[in-house]
């Protein structure tokens, strides 16, 4: 027999990014307690589950007591994507508990349910409206002897079982009878209402701690687990490798003794119009015509605007990105969460293969951000699973105007992040002069020169030396 | 059509839930289930009536289940009562010599009870 805590005993929920969550799934034969606000998916989590087993199939029944009546129930699920007509009742099973509970109380409704059990032999039992139990139970701990009852019940019929309870619940004695519990929030942050769900407690499995962000759209809900807590690059030292990745700008591959190490995450920082999104445009060009797959990932430059820029500048991305060896993906720093940008960012790189990517505009994660507190950590994670992808990431940060010599990345750690070009402009008598240096190359020596640069209209040119810049620096 | 007379089964278990659930699911077969949360009260029951069919748990308190089942088998009114016995540890095959016909590991499975119950009753 296999006993709980063997991984292949777990159920997926099916649900995006809760199995990870959850340390892989629900434990077999298991009680949870989802607990919430109204409004905050309780009902919609536990129907996509349901219909993920009877579609696999499997049975499910969904018992209410006092919560939505099953017409109202059926309609509302209607709108997803997950919802199946021809599954409803034969697969997914509509019961109403409350007579058995109102006419013949605890032990009546734990008859109903093991009669169900016996009947259907489904894989899941969903309780909706389990404070209906607290309101008609006769003392208080007479609910806590049903659910242990109830737990033992499930566990001889091999099922799961989700208790839907509200969140006003205070310290119900049954929270530690149950094998998980997990809570879903719907709370304010300024304008925006933002959905959070924690797993307190998982027995048999490690979960992952701590809040994690969800979204309710047509397909259900999807789930992006906190970054920085989730993603395998915690575990897996960093490699360099000795290869480089140029720009293709002769001037600036220069100063970098090649172009910058395969697998690296460099900072292009610098005030507005210096040229940052240019730079980077090189950095992909020079891997689309090599072959190498890339991505530039941002919150300002809509495609069509970018693939236009390139090709303007005489680049090859959009023939690349016709060939689909390039994308572009474009999200406004609007009420997107940051683990889902991240989300879909890493999808790309893994699904394609992405070997260089670009992320203009860090301030487009901290403008997502719900918790700016989080940045700097989460930003850490991003590029270090990008590096365990083997993608080479630059990212661009602005500065203000006058920045010279810019400061190391207010956002990003020293440690993850190995190199720093720094694009600025000096003042020289009635004119803005460009200029570049490369502040840090970690692992590799690189030219200490400030040079001059101009963007022209074949893109970026960097002086060959320090020569020109030196001579206005100097006042000549 | 003439009514057959349902079986009882004597459930000696000191886990409340499991007696409970056991009650439940053997009585929707139509068995007649009495149940008692030690030894010692299983041998006093037994004096009153004797079951078809005794479950035992192993791991309780003062008298467990395999002393009781020795107990069983020493009475000469008992003996022949087919016992099964029940716990999350696993058989201890040395010493049932005898003791008990059948073994169910915890957390039970619905079926596998079911299906042992009827068996050990040559049903």
């Amino acid at each position: 027999m296999k006993r709980s805590s063997d991984p292949s005993s777990r159920v997926p929920t099916g649900i995006p990014g809760l199995d990870p969550v959850l340390g892989g799934g629900l434990v077999l034969p298991g009680m949870y307690m989802l607990e919430g606000p109204p409004g905050a998916g309780k009902t919609i989590l536990s129907a996509q589950l349901g219909f993920r087993l009877a579609r696999a199939g499997h049975k499910a029944i969904y018992l209410s007591l006092i919560a939505e009546s099953h017409g109202k129930l059926l309609q509302n699920l209607r709108g997803f994507e997950f919802f199946d007509d021809k599954l409803v009742p034969e697969r997914f099973v509509l019961m109403s508990g409350y007579q058995e509970l109102k006419s013949a109380g605890l032990a009546g409704l734990l008859q109903f349910i093991a009669q169900a059990l016996a009947e259907h032999r489904p894989a899941l039992l969903v309780i909706d409206g389990y404070s209906s139990l607290h309101m008609l139970a006769p003392r208080p701990s007479a609910t806590a002897e049903f659910v242990y009852e109830l737990n033992t019940l499930i566990t001889t019929a091999k099922c799961l079982c989700v208790l839907i309870a509200p969140q006003e619940n205070g310290h119900w004695a049954e929270k530690n009878l149950v094998d998980g519990l997990i809570e879903l929030y719907r709370q304010p942050s300024g304008m925006r209402s933002v959905r959070e769900l924690e797993v307190h407690k998982m027995r048999a499995a490690a979960q992952i701690e701590g809040r994690h962000a969800f979204l309710i759209d047509s397909s259900g809900i999807r789930v992006f687990p906190r970054l920085e807590a989730s993603v395998p690059f915690r575990h897996t030292p960093p490699v360099y490798e000795d290869e480089r990745a140029a720009f293709g700008v002769p001037g600036l591959d220069g100063m970098l003794y090649g172009g910058v190490l395969r697998g690296s995450v460099t900072c292009v920082s610098g005030p507005p119009g210096a040229g940052k999104t240019i730079a980077c445009l090189h950095f992909l060009d020079e891997g689309a015509r090599h072959g190498e797959p890339g991505l530039y990932f941002g919150f300002y430059e809509a495609p069509t605007h970018l693939l236009a820029k390139a090709r303007n500048l005489g680049m090859k991305l959009e023939e690349a990105y016709q060939a689909g060896t390039f994308a572009v993906v474009w999200q406004p720093a609007l009420e997107c969460g940051l683990d889902q940008l991240a989300a879909q960012l890493l999808e790309d790189v893994q699904r394609r293969q992405v070997r260089r990517v670009v992320i203009d505009g860090l301030e487009g994660f901290v403008q997502s951000a719900i918790r700016p507190e989080r940045i700097s950590t989460f930003f850490n994670a991003l590029v270090g699973e990008l590096r365990r992808l083997h993608a080479t990431t630059l990212y661009t940060e602005e500065s203000t105007l006058f920045a010279l010599p810019a400061g190391a990345s207010t956002l990003s750690s020293p440690a993850i992040v190995g190199n720093h070009i720094v694009l600025g402009y000096v003042q020289h008598e009635a004119h803005m002069r460009r200029t570049i240096a490369v502040l840090k190359q970690r692992q590799s020596a690189h030219d200490q020169d400030l040079r001059e640069c101009w963007i022209e209209d074949k893109g970026l040119r960097v002086a060959p030396d320090s020569g020109s810049a030196q001579a206005f620096l100097a006042g000549s | 059509m003439m009514a057959t007379q349902a079986k009882s089964i004597l459930v000696v278990d000191d886990e409340f839930d499991v007696r409970a659930i056991m009650e439940l699911i053997l009585g929707m077969q139509n068995y007649d289930v009495l149940t008692t949360p030690s030894a010692l009260l299983a041998l006093e029951k037994l004096q009153q009536e004797q079951p078809a069919l005794i479950i035992t748990d192993w791991m309780m308190p003062i008298m467990d289940g395999v002393e009781f089942c020795k107990q069983v088998r020493m009475h000469p009114q008992w003996r022949e009562v087919p016992i099964i016995m029940m716990s999350a540890a696993n058989e201890p095959a040395d010493r049932n010599q005898g003791l008990w016909n059948a073994y169910l590991h915890k957390p039970l499975d619905m079926d596998e009870l079911l299906q042992t119950v009827a068996q050990t009753l040559g049903e």
